[in-house]
């Protein structure tokens, strides 16, 4: 992995952790009656990837440049199913051990691809930060309401803005390209919540 | 002549005793979810007939928490195994001598559990809160059915996308959101991620046709090609789409061919004899089955090869055709209905045998109508088309009697004269009504209706055969107006 990909993938994972670390602070939901949760399929996440990110099926992650990871790579480990050669025809009952990593994989590539569009322009997503400064609370501040509204198709409310836009603070002694770390980070964020995983 | 149709649960007594006299402590009584209900006929539980096996086992005959304190309290002293009658005249005081305990250990009792459609059997499952609650600006309303929760999975169910910020403040903004609600399914009906190849409807023809590419000949055929799944496949779609009548996936004569136009799965219905198919196609894909001996994808050629193979009495043919169209997996003691005088072992299987009999006085009159359609080869017939002398070829590897299976068999208590007529029987029962509306069911909402959903679960399997005219469609259009799907 080049070491450039690996610092951005550790840049982006990082307030992943720190986020959900600051997870309990946040109000809980009422609790639904139901209970009644269903994980997307990766082919139906990796569509909500695309539409939110506004990038195409094939550009969101391709394992060597070759293999498509959603359709492909890490086909079974994200819910899909193989009936004719491997014989699984039913998502497995359990999300595999490397579903966590497969996710995170996806997310980081499909946002870092978005990250590299938007900086060769015209920018779709992370104009604010690019345009500014991500130092700059109102650039994070629309980059991440964007974000919330492109990829879970609501508003975002204010402890999510604030744990968002407060990524930057976790990430400043440790970066250096915070406008790409920051853009990054907080998009995998959103992009792998449960809300984006689950419904 | 038609036997008297027994309830499913009084059908399984058999294989129940068989099961008591071999165990050394009080197991399956298939009579008991009938009895529990006759004891709680107000619980949720039992809103859809005799309750469910897991209300007592594990797995049958292996007792739940909840099993134990029964058998436990059912007639304590007394020898084992109980017989029957012991048993019956037993339980309904033993089910009220645990009412007032907690087997599952969640500070619920069973009585409150078995009211609240929860399982007494299991410390995960419990009653919520009656009184519901919603104080929180977060979107939905946890109270009750939320159009805009029912919207958002329409569309991921069916289109396979969330709706945009723009689409759902649009849906928000709909004066009659329900109907609003029913034209987004109807557009995404037309989806190909719900009706293309490959999609969700495709799919869940997976586990009925048991694809191999291995064996695949048409498109894309594997090393050894014998059978083209692509026609099961298109034509199972086919059936469950556009409106169509379902029961066609058992009593259709014609097939389907699914390819690509513009981005789009078009579906193609066609009706050959096998000669001019084996002309058009080739003869490694040719539908063999003359039409009036067809019956739906029971007798496509990929069902025949993959499933009979060389059999000459094609148990397995049966009972997959039993478990994928009707929902009963014989393998778990589903479905059983032992019929009189059965099984004959015509082929000397050793079936007879009384363990064997539990299931196979079921399976084999089940099987005698395949007996005549031929796999990819052992009797006197061309492979995979029906021949009714098919049998006289086994005589020398399964024995003399084997000639004298007969055709006609016996379905949900009922004979049937051949396989056309085993379709037709299956494909206008309940069983298959519920394994439709189930098979959806599951791949909506992820598992098999709740206590507490079996009554709208129940209404939605009636309609399917009424109302709906058998259209899966027509059935979606009714399973998203259900609080279990449209409740967040």
């Amino acid at each position: 992995m080049p070491p450039d990909l690996r610092t951005r993938l550790l840049g982006a994972l990082l307030p992943t952790l720190l986020l959900a670390g600051c997870a309990t602070e946040v109000e809980s939901p009422t609790e639904s009656r139901i209970g009644r949760v269903q994980a997307k399929s990766g082919e139906v996440w990796g569509r909500d990837l695309g539409q939110g990110l506004g990038l195409e099926a094939w550009d969101l992650c391709q394992e060597l440049g070759e293999v498509d990871c959603i359709t492909d790579a890490h086909r079974i480990t994200l819910g899909g199913v193989e009936p004719t050669v491997l014989g699984i025809d039913q998502p497995l009952d359990n999300a595999a051990v490397s579903a966590p990593i497969a996710v995170d994989r996806v997310a980081t590539s499909a946002c870092a691809e978005r990250y590299r569009r938007d900086q060769a322009g015209p920018a779709v997503l992370f104009g604010p930060v690019l345009d500014g400064d991500v130092a700059s609370y109102n650039a994070r501040l629309m980059v991440s309401r964007a974000l919330v509204e492109r990829l879970l198709s609501r508003r975002a409310n204010a402890d999510e803005d604030a744990a968002l836009v407060d990524l930057y603070d976790a990430l400043k002694p440790l970066s250096t390209d915070l406008a790409r770390d920051w853009s990054v980070g907080a998009c995998v964020v959103v992009a792998t919540s449960t809300e984006a995983l689950f419904y | 002549m038609s036997l008297p149709r027994t309830t499913a649960a009084a059908g399984v007594a058999l294989a129940g005793l068989a099961l008591l006299a071999t165990a050394t402590s009080v197991t399956a009584q298939p009579p008991a979810p009938a009895r529990f209900c006759e004891v709680y006929p107000d619980a949720p539980a039992c809103a859809a007939g005799p309750a469910d096996c897991a209300t007592c086992h594990t797995s049958p005959p292996t007792l739940n928490a909840y099993g134990e304190d029964i058998a436990d309290a059912l007639l304590p002293g007394a020898e084992r195994p109980l017989h029957e009658d012991e048993f019956m005249a037993g339980l309904a005081d033993a089910l009220a001598q645990v009412e007032g305990l907690d087997s599952d250990g969640d500070l619920v009792t069973n009585l409150e559990e078995i009211q609240a459609g929860t399982s007494p059997a299991d410390a995960g499952s419990t009653p919520k809160p009656t009184a519901c609650t919603d104080d929180l600006d977060d979107g939905w309303d946890l109270c009750g059915y939320d159009p805009g929760y029912a919207y958002k999975k329409v569309m991921l169910d069916f289109c396979g996308r969330s709706p945009t910020l723009l689409e759902r403040e649009q849906f928000a903004a709909e004066d009659r959101p329900q109907a609003a609600l029913h034209d987004a399914l109807d557009a995404c009906l037309d989806s190909e991620h719900w009706r293309g190849r490959g999609g969700r409807v495709w799919s869940l023809a997976n586990a009925k046709i048991a694809p191999q590419q291995a064996v695949k000949s048409g498109v894309n055929p594997g090393p050894i090609p014998l059978a083209d799944y692509d026609d099961d496949y298109a034509y199972f779609t086919w059936t469950q789409t556009g409106g169509r009548d379902a029961r066609l996936v058992l009593t259709g004569q014609t097939f389907v061919t699914a390819r690509m136009q513009g981005g789009a799965t078009v579906y193609e219905e066609w009706d050959r004899t096998p000669a001019e198919d084996a002309a058009l196609r080739g003869e490694d894909v040719a539908q063999m089955v003359e039409a009036p001996y067809r019956a739906g994808m029971l007798t496509h050629r990929w069902f025949l090869m993959s499933f009979t193979m060389f059999t000459g009495v094609p148990r397995t043919t049966a009972a997959q055709a039993y478990r994928a169209y009707l929902g009963h997996d014989i393998a778990r003691l589903e479905g059983l209905e032992p019929v009189p005088d059965e099984p004959v072992d015509y082929d000397t299987k050793g079936v007879a045998a009384p363990d064997c009999a539990v299931c196979h006085s079921t399976l084999d009159p089940l099987t005698y109508p395949f007996s005549r359609y031929e796999g990819i080869g052992g009797g006197r017939a061309r492979s995979y088309s029906y021949a009714p002398q098919r049998m006289e070829g086994f005589a020398d590897v399964d024995g003399l009697g084997v000639v004298n299976t007969p055709e006609h068999g016996v379905l949900l208590g009922q004979t049937v004269s051949d396989l056309v007529e085993w379709a037709q029987v299956a494909a206008n029962s309940r069983d298959f009504r519920e394994a439709t509306v189930g098979d959806y069911w599951a791949l909506l909402l992820g598992e098999a209706p709740r206590a507490t959903e079996l009554s709208e679960y129940a209404e939605l399997v009636d309609s399917f055969g009424d109302a709906h005219g058998y259209s899966v469609d027509a059935m979606l259009h009714d399973l998203i107006d259900t609080e279990a799907y449209g409740a967040p």
